[in-house]
């Protein structure tokens, strides 16, 4: 699928990030092809996410992208900056606002606690942000735990 | 989803015809292939994700699976069930006033090429907030042996 595989980063040493600690920044510009393709990859084949008569039709201004592709790239946020993502135990979000093609997506993270479970292993919170170029909020309360192996 | 099969009109909705909703059991088998066209279409650079040595070198039998790859199999009971017209009418909604409201996963471990999962739904909540009637879907995904592999919640919202 690539020409050359990109070399592993070096990551984080999970176990030690403390609160406080961010998330390098992920940004993406949106087309109608990156819905497209999302679309196929996916399954999901809403029209309102390709076709702008069918959009408008359902009453949207136009074309909107899939709340689970942001939500795909807020995971790719976190699993970017662990690379480890067999490390992920939870990802949650709630879809707060429209993003359509042309517009730029950016993601921030922060690492907003670090607990233990019940085996004395590490878990991190992290919470972070998805927004548009015009600062819309694409999706609220997303958040993901981690558990460094 | 298929315009056909919209064929409920709004308002009219049914709370305990939804909260009695069933989804058919879907299994689904993972292939490096799909994994590959989904990490493509997301633009995933994670070479864990697309390189079995990569993955291997952190321990893995072979490359991992993206956490939101769930989104491929997990919502396939629903999707399933709103391409059948007569699942649709007994739902009461019109399937063109869904919206996605909020989701969440909770992993047990990665998903891997080559597992056989076995998805299914149930309804685990019904309420309504101002015009808009919210349903809550909870879906488990098994390997085949009953490995628990991740649970996820989906909140739709219809618009009445």
């Amino acid at each position: 699928m690539n020409a050359s595989i990109p070399k592993i980063p070096a990551p984080p040493a999970l176990e030690k990030c403390a609160v406080g600690d961010r998330l390098p920044t992920l940004e993406r510009r949106i087309e109608l092809a990156t819905l497209v393709r999302y679309a196929g990859a996916s399954g999901d084949f809403n029209a309102i996410h390709f076709d702008e008569a069918f959009a408008r039709a359902a009453g949207l201004e136009g074309v909107i992208g899939h709340g689970m592709l942001a939500m795909g790239l807020m995971s790719e946020a976190v699993t970017d900056w662990a690379v480890d993502s067999g490390a992920v135990g939870e990802l949650s979000v709630r879809f707060a606002g429209q993003y359509r093609p042309g517009d730029v997506l950016t993601i921030d993270g922060e690492v907003t606690g670090r607990t233990t479970d019940e085996d004395g292993g590490v878990v991190l919170h992290v919470s972070l942000t998805c927004t548009n170029q015009d600062g819309t909020e694409v999706l609220r309360d997303a958040k993901a735990t981690l558990r460094p192996r | 989803m298929g315009s056909e099969t919209a064929t409920n009109t709004a308002s009219t909705v049914d709370l305990e015809a939804l909260s009695t909703l069933e989804f058919p059991i879907v299994e689904y088998e993972v292939s490096r292939e799909k994994i590959g066209e989904y990490v493509a279409a997301i633009g995933d650079r994670n070479p864990v994700h697309s390189d079995v040595a990569a993955a291997q070198r952190l321990g893995y039998r072979d490359l991992v699976a993206p956490p939101t790859f769930a989104a491929v199999f997990a919502t396939r009971p629903f999707r399933v069930a709103l391409a059948d017209p007569d699942w649709v009418s007994r739902a009461t909604f019109d399937p063109k006033r869904i919206l996605h409201g909020g989701q969440s996963y909770s992993f047990h471990r990665p998903v891997f090429p080559g597992d056989r999962l076995i998805v299914q739904s149930i309804v685990e909540d019904v309420y309504t907030k101002k015009n808009l009637v919210f349903l809550v879907v909870a879906t488990r995904v098994d390997a085949d042996g009953a490995e628990r592999v991740l649970d996820a919640t989906t909140t739709l919202i219809i618009r009445l």
